[in-house]
C-alpha cells in the first residue's frame, strides 16, 4: 500500500497542471464575459468549473500523499497545502453557485480570488520542486548584470583564502542544494551551511574527516550511472571530474576541516594543475565591495559558541555589515579587561574590523597578538600602559585607518616604530610623551592625509 | 456581575486578544483566513537585519536647542537686514507665507537687525556672530546647514517633528529607533539617555513623548539623567534594602513575569523584565558615570566653570563625552530659552552665553580623545526666527516669531564634511535660494551615517508601516566625507 500512495503521490506534479490549466481557461472565460458581456460561451462554464473543481480535488489527494514520502520544507509545504485546498473548495463553491441564482452577486468575487489562490498554490508547488531561488537567482543575476560570476572569480583567486568557502560550497550550492537544502530536505539532508553538513541525513553523517572514500558526500558521487544512490541522480546537473577531485582533496587532505586554507595542505598534481590554470585565467573586472572599510575576503558566521563565551570575558559585538560576518568590538563593561583574555580572541581575529580596548588592563604583550587582527582598520589602545616596546608588531596592521593612543606612554621613539601604517588617516595622541618634533618626523613619512592630534584643545 | 480582578483581566485580554486576532476576517475572508498559516500574520516586526551597510557613525550627540534660536543673530549673516533696518519686509518676499496667531494681525512688518558684529573665521571663512566667540574658534570641524526647513509653525508640533518625523504625538523619538535598530554597546547603561537645562525661566515646556518609545517596546524609551542626588527616579534601593533583597526580588519578580508572559504572550511583559534588570545594573553603573569628581581643572577651563553646577547646559555637555566615552549610543540634551518673541538682543546675549564654550568644548574634548571621528554631533532647534520684528521695533528692543521656512543646524563629527556650509538664504534671511534641507532629510542623513536605509528601518503598527522619515526623505550626499 506504502508504495502504490508513493507512486500515485509522484504524479502529483503531473496532474496539478490539468487543474492549473483548466481553472486558468476557465476564470479567462470569466473576466472575458465580464468585459465584453458575451454571454455565447457561458453554458461551457459549468462544465469547465465541474472539471476544474474535480481534477483540483484529485490534485489535492495525490499531493497529500506525496507529502506523505517526506522530505520538503514543512512551512512552504504547509502553505502550498492549504492554498491548494482553499482552491479546490472555491473552484467547487463557484461550481454549485451557478445553479443557485441567489449566489450570482457572489460569483464574481470568488472567481477572483481563486485566481489568486491559483498563483499561489502554482508558485509555491514551484518553489518546492526547483528550491525557492529558482526564479529569483536569475532574476537578480540579470537586475545585476552577472556581477556575480565575477565575485567567485575573484575569490579563487585569493590565495588565503579557505578551501570550503572558495571551493566546495560553490560546488554544493549548484549541484546539491536544488534538493538537499532548508526548503527540500530530500533524505533528511540539508547542505546549506557547515552545520547542517555536519548533522547529516536520514542515514547519518556523510562526511569521514580523512577518509572520503567512506564519506557518503564523495563515495556516492562514484557510482554508476544506474545505481540508485548516486548523486546528483539522473537528470539533475551533472557534476565534473574536477569538482569530484576537490570534494576528495578536501576531505582526505583538508580533514573535512570548514576553515582549512588552501596553502596549509599538500596539494596533489591534478589540484595544483587545477589552482594554476585558476590563477592563469584572464581574471574579469573585479567587483570590489563598495565599502573599503568591509574586506573582500568571504568568512563565514563565526561559531555561535566562541561568540558567548567572549562575550562573558565583556565584549560587546556590533554588526558591521548586514550579514554578521564582520563586527566592532568594545570593552567597556570590563575595565579588567587582560592579556590572556584578548588571547582568546585570536578565534575570531578576521572577523574584527574595529576594536576597542580603551582603559583596559592589557599592556604590550597584547601587541602581538592585536597585530594577527590583519582586517582592522579601527584600533583604540587609549587609556592602557602599551608603551614604545613592542609597537612596531601595529605595522603588520595593513587595513589600519584610526588608531588612537591618547593617555598611553609612547613617545617619539614608539612613533618612529609605526611608520609602516601606510594607510593611516587619523592618529590620536594627546596626553603621552610625544613632541612635536616626532609627530612632524612621522607626517613626513606617512604622507600630508594622516592627522596627527597630540595638542590640548584649549 | 461580580467578577475577580483576575477574571476581569483574563476577559479583557482574551477580548484584545480576540479582536487583534480576527481583524482578517474582517476582510471577508473568513472563511479563507483559517486555511491561511498563521505564520504569515504572527510576525509582524521581524528583528531587524542591521546595519545596512558599515557605519560611518558609532553614536549621536544632539544638543538640542529648544525654543527656536534666531539664526540670524547666531550664523546667518544678513548685512542687508542692518542697512534696511526699519523698513518693510516686501510683500513678495513674504508671498502666502503662513504666520503665527502672534504676528498674523500685525499691521507692519518692518526688517529688524541688532548691533552684532560678524566675523569670518578659520579656514573655511564660515560666519558667526559674536555672541558665539568659542564656536567660532571650532567652525574647521563643522558643517553649517543654513537651509534647514521644516512643516510646522509651532514649538510643539516642530519639536515633536524633529524628534519623531511626525507633527502628531505617538511615534518613537529619533534615539527609540537606534535603540531599537542598533541595540547597546553598554550592557549596564540604557542605549538612550535625555538630558534636560534651561537658561532663561518660563520658556516653551518639554514633553517625556519627545523622548518616548511610541509603538516600540518600551526599552527603548529615553531615560532622564537628572541633575543633583538621584539622577534616575527610584534607582536606588529603599531604606533598609541591601542588594541580596533587591536581586532575590527581582529573580521572583522575573519569575512571574515569565508565568505571566506564557498566558497571555505579551511582548511588553520581557521588555518590563529587561528594564528591572537594567535598571539594577544602572545601580552602581549611572553613579560611576556621573562621577565628575575626578575631573581635572583642566575640564572646567575648557567647559567653562557653569560645568561645575548640576543642570547647567555646560555640565551636560560634560556629562554627554562622559556617557559617550561609555559608549552609550544616542545622547539628547534640550536646552530650554530660545523662544524669544521679544527682548530678543538681551536675551539671545543670555543664551549664547549659556551655549557657546561648552558645545565648542565638547567637539574639542571629543576630538582630542579620538572620539569625534565615531561621533556624530548636531547642534540645532526646531525652527528658525522671522527677519521682521514682532511688535515694536527698536534696535536693542525687538523680537522675532517663529519661521519654519529657513533656519540653520550645526553637525559635527563622523562622516560629515568638515569646515562647509551647505544651503543658502536670501537677503533678507527669509527664503532659500538654494539646497534646501527638509527635517525628514536632516533624518534621512543621520540615519545613513549610523549606517541605517531609513527606507528599511520599518516598524508595523495598527496595520500601518512607519519609519522615523514616514513616506519622504533624502540623504543629502555633498555634505557627506
Amino acid at each position: 500500500m506504502e508504495r502504490l500512495f508513493e507512486l500515485i503521490g509522484r504524479l502529483h506534479p503531473l496532474v496539478v497542471h490539468l487543474p492549473i490549466g483548466i481553472l486558468f481557461l476557465t476564470i479567462c472565460i470569466e473576466f472575458y464575459i465580464k468585459i465584453k458581456r458575451n454571454i455565447s460561451i457561458k453554458p461551457f462554464l459549468p462544465v469547465l468549473w465541474g472539471m476544474g473543481f474535480l481534477t483540483s480535488v484529485l490534485a489535492c489527494i495525490m499531493g497529500w500523499m506525496l507529502k506523505l514520502e517526506g522530505g520538503y520544507q514543512e512551512k512552504t509545504l504547509g502553505m502550498h497545502q492549504n492554498f491548494g485546498i482553499a482552491l479546490a473548495i472555491f473552484s467547487g463553491v463557484v461550481f454549485f453557485s451557478l445553479k443557485f441564482k441567489k449566489l450570482h452577486k457572489i460569483k464574481f468575487p470568488l472567481v477572483v480570488i481563486s485566481l489568486f489562490l491559483l498563483f499561489a498554490t502554482g508558485h509555491l508547488g514551484g518553489n518546492l520542486t526547483h528550491g525557492e531561488d529558482y526564479l529569483s537567482q536569475p532574476l537578480q543575476a540579470f537586475l545585476a548584470g552577472d556581477q556575480k560570476k565575477a565575485i567567485r572569480r575573484t575569490i579563487s583567486q585569493a590565495k588565503d583564502s579557505t578551501v570550503y568557502a572558495t571551493f566546495i560550497a560553490p560546488i554544493l550550492e549548484t549541484k546539491c542544494q536544488k534538493c538537499h537544502s532548508s526548503t527540500k530536505r530530500k533524505g533528511g539532508l540539508n547542505m546549506d551551511s557547515p552545520e547542517n553538513l555536519m548533522k547529516g541525513g536520514k542515514h547519518g553523517s556523510v562526511l569521514v574527516a580523512g577518509d572520503a572514500a567512506k564519506s557518503q558526500l564523495y563515495a556516492r558521487l562514484l557510482l554508476p550511472e544506474g545505481d540508485d544512490q548516486r548523486m546528483p541522480p539522473k537528470g539533475k546537473t551533472e557534476i565534473t571530474a574536477n569538482e569530484i577531485a576537490l570534494i576528495k582533496w578536501w576531505i582526505n587532505e583538508g580533514k573535512a576541516d570548514f576553515n582549512i586554507k588552501a596553502q596549509d595542505i599538500a596539494q596533489p598534481d591534478i589540484i595544483k594543475q587545477f589552482l594554476a590554470k585558476q590563477n592563469d585565467q584572464k581574471m574579469p573586472e573585479v567587483a570590489k565591495s563598495e565599502d573599503p572599510e568591509i574586506p573582500d575576503e568571504k568568512l563565514l558566521k563565526p561559531d555561535e559558541k566562541i561568540m558567548l563565551d567572549l562575550e562573558r570575558q565583556g565584549a560587546v559585538f556590533s554588526a558591521l555589515t548586514p550579514a554578521n560576518n564582520f563586527f566592532s568590538v568594545n570593552l567597556v563593561n570590563n575595565p579588567n579587561f587582560s592579556d590572556a583574555q584578548l588571547a582568546r580572541f585570536l578565534k575570531i581575529k578576521n572577523h574584527i574590523l574595529w576594536l576597542d580596548l580603551s582603559g583596559t588592563k592589557i599592556t604590550n604583550h597584547s601587541l602581538k597578538s592585536i597585530a594577527q587582527f590583519k582586517n582592522l582598520t579601527r584600533l583604540s589602545l587609549d587609556n592602557t600602559a602599551i608603551s614604545d616596546a613592542q609597537l612596531h608588531e601595529l605595522n603588520s596592521l595593513q587595513r589600519l585607518k584610526y588608531l588612537n593612543l591618547y593617555h598611553t606612554h609612547i613617545s617619539d621613539q614608539g612613533l618612529e616604530s609605526l611608520r609602516g601604517l601606510t594607510k593611516l588617516s587619523r592618529l590620536y595622541l594627546w596626553e603621552t610623551n610625544v613632541t612635536a618634533r616626532g609627530v612632524a618626523g612621522l607626517k613626513k613619512i606617512l604622507g600630508k592625509n594622516v592627522e596627527i592630534n597630540y595638542e590640548s584643545g584649549i | 456581575m461580580h467578577h475577580s480582578h483576575e477574571e476581569e483581566i483574563a476577559f479583557q485580554m482574551s477580548r484584545r486578544d480576540f479582536l487583534s486576532r480576527s481583524s482578517l476576517a474582517g476582510v471577508g475572508l473568513a472563511a479563507l483566513s483559517s486555511l491561511l498559516p498563521s505564520e504569515l500574520f504572527a510576525q509582524d516586526n521581524p528583528r531587524p537585519i542591521l546595519p545596512h551597510f558599515a557605519p560611518k557613525a558609532k553614536r549621536v550627540i544632539y544638543l538640542f536647542q529648544s525654543g527656536g534660536p534666531s539664526q540670524l543673530e547666531l550664523f546667518d549673516y544678513k548685512p542687508k537686514l542692518k542697512q534696511l533696518f526699519g523698513q518693510e519686509l516686501p510683500p513678495s518676499i513674504r508671498g502666502h507665507q503662513r504666520l503665527t496667531g502672534m504676528t498674523s494681525e500685525q499691521k507692519s512688518f518692518p526688517l529688524a537687525m541688532g548691533k552684532f558684529e560678524f566675523h569670518q573665521h578659520g579656514k573655511s571663512k564660515a560666519w558667526v556672530s559674536e555672541l558665539m566667540p568659542h564656536t567660532a574658534k571650532v567652525v574647521d570641524e563643522l558643517c553649517f546647514i543654513k537651509s534647514m526647513h521644516t512643516e510646522a509653525i509651532n514649538h510643539d508640533p516642530a519639536i515633536t517633528f524633529f524628534q519623531t518625523g511626525s507633527q502628531q504625538a505617538g511615534r518613537p523619538s529619533f534615539g527609540s529607533w537606534m535603540s531599537y535598530g542598533l541595540g547597546s554597546e553598554n550592557k549596564n547603561l540604557p542605549a538612550f539617555v535625555v538630558l534636560l537645562s534651561r537658561a532663561l525661566p518660563g520658556d516653551q515646556p518639554l514633553y517625556t513623548k519627545l523622548w518616548g518609545n511610541g509603538f516600540l517596546p518600551s526599552q527603548h524609551q529615553g531615560v532622564i539623567f537628572k541633575s543633583g542626588e538621584n539622577p534616575v527616579y527610584y534607582l536606588n534601593n529603599p531604606a533598609g534594602m541591601n542588594k541580596t533583597s533587591r536581586r532575590n526580588v527581582l529573580d521572583h519578580l522575573a519569575q512571574l513575569h515569565k508565568l505571566q508572559y506564557k498566558s497571555v504572550l505579551d511582548e511588553e511583559i520581557n521588555s518590563r523584565i529587561a528594564q528591572y534588570e537594567m535598571a539594577y545594573r544602572m545601580q552602581s553603573s549611572v553613579p560611576e558615570t556621573l562621577d565628575t569628581s575626578k575631573e581635572r581643572d583642566y575640564t572646567y577651563q575648557l567647559y567653562g566653570e557653569d560645568a561645575k553646577i548640576p543642570g547647567t547646559f555646560a555640565a551636560n555637555c560634560l556629562l554627554a563625552r562622559r556617557l559617550i566615552e561609555k559608549d552609550v549610543r544616542f545622547v539628547q540634551l534640550y536646552h530650554q530659552g530660545w523662544d524669544q518673541h521679544s527682548q530678543l538682543p538681551t536675551k539671545i546675549k543670555t543664551m549664547a552665553k549659556s551655549v557657546d564654550q561648552a558645545s565648542a568644548a565638547l567637539i574639542k574634548d571629543l576630538k582630542q580623545r579620538g572620539l569625534l571621528d565615531e561621533t556624530l554631533v548636531i547642534w540645532g532647534g526646531e525652527f528658525g526666527r522671522t527677519a521682521y520684528s514682532q511688535g515694536a521695533l527698536e534696535v536693542d528692543k525687538y523680537g522675532r516669531d517663529h519661521h519654519p521656512r529657513c533656519f540653520t543646524m550645526f553637525m559635527a563629527g563622523a562622516g560629515i564634511k568638515k569646515g562647509m556650509t551647505y544651503g543658502e538664504t536670501d537677503d533678507f534671511g527669509y527664503n532659500i535660494v538654494s539646497n534646501p534641507v527638509h527635517v525628514h532629510d536632516f533624518q534621512a542623513t543621520v540615519l545613513h551615517l549610523l549606517g541605517i536605509d531609513h527606507e528599511k528601518l520599518i516598524f508595523k503598527h495598527q496595520g500601518r508601516r512607519y519609519r522615523l522619515t514616514d513616506v519622504a526623505g533624502k540623504i543629502i550626499k555633498p555634505i557627506l566625507a
